[in-house]
C-alpha cells in the first residue's frame, strides 16, 4: 500500500482469536485505529457485536484496557474515564469509544449528544453495519431504505431512509467529523491521524460491511465498502468545527445494482427502487458538494480549531 | 487459577476477580477451525512473459525499474537476454499484445522500458557474474545475435570463446541488415564492445570455409541466412536488379547511396519493408509489389504502417514475370495479376496468376526481397538441411556434424532476433554439455521463482487500487521528418518515464508485497516475514477470502481447506 499504511507499526495491539464473523469489516479498522493511537489508549464500547468480538470473560483480544459500557451510555462512561485521566494528569492517554450504529444513532444518541455538546476530549468511532447485528439483525435508524432486516421483513424492506449522522454531529459543532470506509485504508488512517492531532470531541463514521447481516459473501468485505463509495451510497468527507466540509473522494457513479447485487438484504428491491436509490445518492452528493462550496466561500480562511 | 496454552481455568472461588475483568488474550482460540476455504500465495504467469520469445521475467524487470534499481533490472534481463538494448528496439514485442493493462488505460510499453534497461546496461557496463575461463576454448561461427548470445552464454559457463565473423564488423543483421532508423549503429557497436569486455574474442573480416569450420571441433554454427531467394524469371540478372539483403548491407556499410528516382520492391516481409523505407530515405519513389493481399503480408504490422506513413506505395495481387532493359537504360518490369484461391501448405491463401492480365512499369531498379535461405556452401558435412535451414537434433547437434546450429540457419525456430538470442543460449548449453558432460539447466526465471504456469487473466485481477493512467510512450518522429534521415524513428524513453511506465505495469500474477492482504486481514492471520513475503497463520485464518479477493495481482489462491 502507500503512505500512511506503510507508516503503521507491524506490532499488533489487537490479537487473533477474536470472535468476529469471517470477513467482518470491523476488526481491520479497529486494528488500524489501535496502531495509530498506540498502547496509551483506553477503549470503551457499549453493548454491540464488538463487545462480544473482543472476547468473553475472562479474555480480551485488545491488549489495551477495554471497558464495557451499557448500551445507551458509552459516551457518558468515556467522559468519566477522560475526567479520571485528566484529574490524575494522564492527558496523553487517548480515550476511544468504539460503538455500533444502534448504540450511536439510536439508544446512545442522548449520551452522544451530551458528550459532543460538552466537547469531551475523546475519539468516537461509530462502526456502522446498518442494523443491530449482535442481537440478530434488527433495523436501526442507520439501516438504509430498502434493506431487509428481521424487523423489516415485509417485501419492501425498510421504508424509511437512513438517519444522517454527519448532519447531527455538524449541528453540535464538534472539532472533527469524518466518514471512513474499509475500502480506503489510507484515507481512514489519515483521518484518524488528523483526529489524533486535535483535542475535543472527534467522531469517525465508519462504513462497516457485515457479511452475516447483509447476506453477503465474506470475501466482499472491502469490495462492499468500495462500491458504497463508488455508488455515492457512502460519500467520504470531513467536517471541521461543524461548518467547514471537505469532500475527499468523488463517487465514480458505478451503477447502484453492482452494489446491491452482492447483498441478499437488497434481494427484494425492484428496478424503480434501484433508480430511486441512485437519485437519492446523487441528490445527497449534490447537497454535500453545495455545502462544501458554500462553506468555503463563506469562510475561506477558517482554520480548524 | 491455572493457565494452559493461554486458557484460564479457575480452580477456587478465590480465583475469580472482584469485578469482571480480562485475565488473558484470545490467541489461544484457534479460530482457524471455522474455515472451509484457505488462502495460498501462488504467483501466476504474467501474459507478457508467457509469450516472450526470450523467456524474460518481464514483471521482475518492471519491478526493479519501478524501484529505481536499474542494475537489478539489467541483471533480470541478462538472465535470458544479453542484448536488451537491441531487443527493446527491434523485437516485435509479442509481450505487448496480451498485456492486461490494455483494458485499463492502455497496454504497458514493455519494449521502451526494455530498451531503457538495455541502454543502462551499456552505459554502466552492467555485467553478469563471470567465472574463471577454465574450460576448453570454443568457437562460434557468425556474430549475429545468435552467435553473440551463444558466445556470452559460453563465457558465462567458463569457456574462453572466439567468434569468427566474415563481415568487417560484428553484429550480423543487427549491423548490416536492420536499418539504422530502427537500430542505430552505435547501439550495435556498444553491444559488441560489451561482449568483448566479457573476454570474448571476436575476429572479423574473414569468412571461414566449410573445411575450416569442420576443423574447429565442436562449434556454434550461427551463420544466419546467406542468400536471397531468387525470383526465377527472365531478366533477373540484368544490372539494377538487386537483392534486398545486399542492398541493405550496402547502405549500412555507407557504400550504397541510391538506385535512381523510382524503384520497385518485390516481396511482403520485413526485408521488403526495410528496403522500401530505406529507399524513401534516399529520396526514391518506391512501390512494393506483393503477390498476396495486405492481410497475408508476413511483415510486422508496425513496419507496414510506418512504411505507408513514409509514402511507400503498395500494389497487391501482382507478381513479376519478366524484366527487360528499356531503351533509355531503365528497366521494364512486367507483373501478372494474381488471384487468391485455396490454401497453401503454410495455411495462407494461395496466389494464382490470371493469365494475360499483365501490367508493365518502367523503373530505375528492381529490388528482390522474397526472403532469405541458408548458404549451403558453409554447412559442415554430415549436417542435414531442410527447407533452407540446418536440422537440429534433440541434443543440439546438426545431424552427424560437430556443429551446434543456432539462429536463422537453425531449423525449428522463427527468424527473429529474440529467437536467435534464445537459440544461441540453448546451443551454448548443448555444446557445454557435450564438452564437459555437465548439463546446464535451461534458464527459466519464472519457474525458478515457483511461478505457476497458469496465466493471470484480467478478470482475476482486482484493479480497484490501480489508476487508469495512459501509457508513457517514447516520442515517434513525424513521417515527413523521418524520411529526411536515418535517425531513429522512435525516441528513447526518458528514465523518469520508464520508471512511471514500469510502475504502471500491474505485475500480473505476482506478489510484490504491496501489503493489501496484510492490512486487510480481519484476523491478523497474515504477517510479514523478516526476509520478505508473508506467512499465513492457518490456526487463526477464518477463511473469509478477503485477501484473495483484494489481492490486486491474483497472487493468492483460495482453495478448499484441508
Ligand atoms: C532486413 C531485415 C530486417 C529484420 N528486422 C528484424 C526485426 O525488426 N526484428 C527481429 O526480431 N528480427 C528482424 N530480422 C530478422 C533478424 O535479423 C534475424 O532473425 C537475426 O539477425 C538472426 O540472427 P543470426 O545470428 O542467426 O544471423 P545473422 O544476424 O544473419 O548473423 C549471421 C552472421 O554470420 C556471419 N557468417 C556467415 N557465414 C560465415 C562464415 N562462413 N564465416 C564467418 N562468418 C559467417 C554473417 O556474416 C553474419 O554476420 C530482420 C531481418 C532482415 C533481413
Ligand atoms: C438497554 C439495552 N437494550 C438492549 C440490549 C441488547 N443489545 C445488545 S447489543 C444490541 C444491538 C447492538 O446493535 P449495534 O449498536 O448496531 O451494534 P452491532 O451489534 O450491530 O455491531 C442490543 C439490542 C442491551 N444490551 N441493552
Ligand atoms: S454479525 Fe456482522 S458486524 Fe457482527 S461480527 Fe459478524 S460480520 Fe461483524
Ligand atoms: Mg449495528
Amino acid at each position: 500500500m502507500s503512505g500512511p499504511m506503510d507508516a503503521l507499526s507491524h506490532e499488533e495491539i489487537l490479537r487473533a482469536g477474536h470472535l468476529a464473523c469471517p470477513g467482518c469489516g470491523v476488526t481491520p479498522a479497529y486494528r488500524w485505529a489501535l496502531k495509530v493511537l498506540g498502547r496509551r489508549t483506553i477503549v470503551t464500547a457499549p453493548a454491540c457485536c464488538f463487545a462480544v468480538i473482543d472476547g468473553a470473560f475472562p479474555y480480551s483480544a485488545s491488549s489495551v484496557p477495554f471497558l464495557h459500557a451499557a448500551f445507551e451510555a458509552a459516551p457518558a462512561y468515556a467522559s468519566g474515564v477522560r475526567a479520571a485521566l485528566d484529574v490524575t494528569g494522564q492527558h496523553d492517554v487517548n480515550v476511544l469509544v468504539w460503538a455500533g450504529d444502534g448504540g450511536t444513532f439510536d439508544i446512545g444518541l442522548q449520551s452522544l449528544s451530551a458528550a459532543a455538546e460538552r466537547n469531551e476530549d475523546m475519539i468516537y468511532v461509530c462502526y456502522d453495519n446498518e442494523a443491530y447485528m449482535n442481537t440478530g439483525i434488527q433495523r436501526s435508524s442507520a439501516t438504509p431504505r430498502g434493506a431487509w432486516t428481521m424487523t423489516t421483513p415485509a417485501k419492501d424492506g425498510k421504508r424509511e431512509p437512513k438517519k444522517h449522522l454527519g448532519e447531527i454531529m455538524a449541528a453540535h459543532r464538534i472539532p472533527y467529523f469524518a466518514t471512513v470506509s474499509i475500502s480506503h485504508p489510507e484515507d481512514f488512517v489519515r483521518k484518524l491521524e488528523t483526529a489524533k492531532s486535535m483535542r475535543g470531541f472527534r467522531l469517525l463514521h465508519y462504513f462497516c460491511p457485515c457479511p452475516t447481516g447483509w447476506k453477503a459473501d465474506s470475501r466482499h468485505m472491502a469490495e462492499l465498502g468500495r462500491l458504497a463509495v463508488e455508488t455515492g451510497v457512502f460519500p467520504l468527507y470531513e467536517v471541521f468545527d461543524g461548518v467547514r466540509t471537505v469532500v475527499n473522494v468523488a463517487p465514480a457513479w458505478t451503477p447502484m445494482k453492482e452494489y446491491l447485487k452482492l447483498q441478499g438484504r437488497f434481494a427484494q428491491v425492484t428496478p424503480p427502487e434501484v433508480e430511486a436509490m441512485e437519485r437519492e445518492a446523487r441528490a445527497e452528493w449534490a447537497r454535500l458538494e453545495r455545502r462544501a462550496r458554500a462553506e468555503a466561500e463563506a469562510e475561506p480562511a477558517a482554520a480548524p480549531r | 487459577m491455572k493457565k494452559t496454552d493461554g486458557r484460564v481455568q479457575f480452580e477456587t472461588r478465590g480465583d475469580l476477580p472482584a469485578t469482571a475483568q480480562s485475565l488473558g488474550g484470545t490467541s489461544w482460540n484457534r479460530t482457524g477451525s471455522w474455515k472451509f476455504l484457505e488462502p495460498l500465495y501462488k504467483d501466476l504467469t504474467p501474459p507478457c512473459s508467457h509469450v516472450c520469445l526470450t523467456g524474460l521475467d518481464v514483471v521482475a524487470m518492471m519491478h526493479k525499474v519501478e524501484q529505481g534499481d536499474w542494475d537489478g533490472a539489467a541483471r533480470v534481463a541478462l538472465d535470458v537476454n544479453p542484448f536488451p538494448a537491441v531487443t527493446g528496439r527491434v523485437c516485435p514485442h509479442p509481450c505487448e499484445q496480451p498485456c492486461n493493462r490494455k483494458a485499463y488505460g492502455g497496454g504497458v510499453v514493455v519494449h521502451a522500458v526494455e530498451a531503457a534497461v538495455g541502454d543502462h546496461k551499456l552505459a554502466k557496463a552492467v555485467r553478469p557474474e563471470l567465472p574463471e575461463a577454465v574450460h576448453p576454448r570454443v568457437h562460434v561461427v557468425g556474430s549475429g545475435p545468435a552467435g553473440l548470445s551463444a558466445a556470452v552464454a559460453l563465457r558465462r559457463l567458463g569457456h574462453p570463446v572466439t567468434v569468427h565473423e566474415a563481415a568487417p564488423e560484428a553484429g550480423g543483421l543487427l549491423r548490416y541488415g536492420i536499418p539504422a532508423y530502427r537500430l542505430p549503429t552505435e547501439v550495435v557497436r556498444a553491444e559488441v564492445a560489451w561482449v568483448r569486455s566479457l573476454g570474448v574474442e571476436i575476429e572479423t573480416g574473414r569468412r571461414l570455409a566449410r573445411e575450416e569450420i569442420e576443423a574447429l571441433g565442436p562449434t556454434i554454427f550461427a551463420v544466419g541466412f546467406g542468400r536471397s531467394r531468387p525470383l526465377g524469371i527472365p531478366g533477373e540478372d540484368l544490372p539494377n536488379v538487386l537483392d534486398g539483403m545486399s542492398f541493405l548491407a550496402g547502405v549500412r556499410r555507407g557504400e550504397e547511396t541510391g538506385l535512381g528516382a523510382e524503384v520497385a520492391v518485390v516481396g511482403g516481409g520485413n526485408t521488403a519493408m526495410d528496403v522500401a523505407r530505406t529507399l524513401r530515405r534516399l529520396g526514391t519513389r518506391t512501390t512494393v509489389w506483393y503477390r498476396r493481399t495486405e492481410r497475408e503480408m508476413p511483415a510486422f504490422r508496425l513496419e507496414v504502417d510506418e512504411a505507408k506513413e513514409e509514402g511507400v506505395g503498395f500494389r497487391f495481387l501482382a507478381a513479376p514475370v519478366r524484366v527487360e532493359a528499356s531503351p533509355t537504360g531503365r528497366l521494364l518490369v512486367t507483373f501478372v495479376r494474381m488471384e487468391l484461391s485455396g490454401k497453401d501448405a503454410s495455411g495462407r491463401s494461395k496466389p494464382v496468376p490470371v493469365a494475360g492480365d499483365e501490367v508493365t512499369v518502367e523503373v530505375d531498379a528492381l529490388v528482390k526481397a522474397l526472403g532469405e535461405v541458408l548458404d549451403d556452401e558453409v554447412v559442415p558435412r554430415g549436417a542435414a538441411t531442410r527447407d533452407g535451414r540446418v536440422g537440429v537434433a534433440p541434443d543440439g547437434h546438426a545431424g552427424e556434424a560437430e556443429a551446434f546450429p543456432a539462429g536463422d540457419c537453425a531449423d525449428g525456430t522463427g527468424a527473429t532476433v529474440s529467437e536467435a538470442i534464445r537459440g544461441g543460449r540453448l546451443a551454448a548449453h548443448a555444446l557445454h554439455a557435450e564438452l564437459t558432460g555437465q548439463a546446464v539447466p535451461a534458464a527459466a526465471p519464472l519457474a525458478d521463482r515457483g511461478v505457476d504456469p497458469a496465466v493471470a487473466k484480467f478478470k482475476q485481477l482486482n484493479v480497484a487500487r490501480f489508476r487508469k493512467e495512459a501509457p508513457h510512450a517514447p516520442d515517434v518522429v513525424a513521417p515527413g521528418e523521418r524520411v529526411a534521415s536515418f535517425a531513429p524513428v522512435e525516441g528513447r524513453l526518458p528514465a523518469a518515464d520508464a520508471v512511471a511506465e514500469a510502475a504502471r505495469c500491474f505485475k500480473c500474477g505476482t506478489c510484490v508485497e504491496c501489503d493489501v492482504c496484510y492490512h486487510l486481514c480481519p484476523d491478523m492471520a497474515i504477517s510479514k516475514k523478516p526476509g520478505g513475503g508473508y506467512v499465513i497463520d492457518l490456526a487463526h485464518c477464518k477463511g473469509c477470502g478477503v485477501c484473495a479477493q483484494e489481492c490486486p495481482r491474483a497472487a493468492i489462491e483460495l482453495r478448499k481447506s484441508t
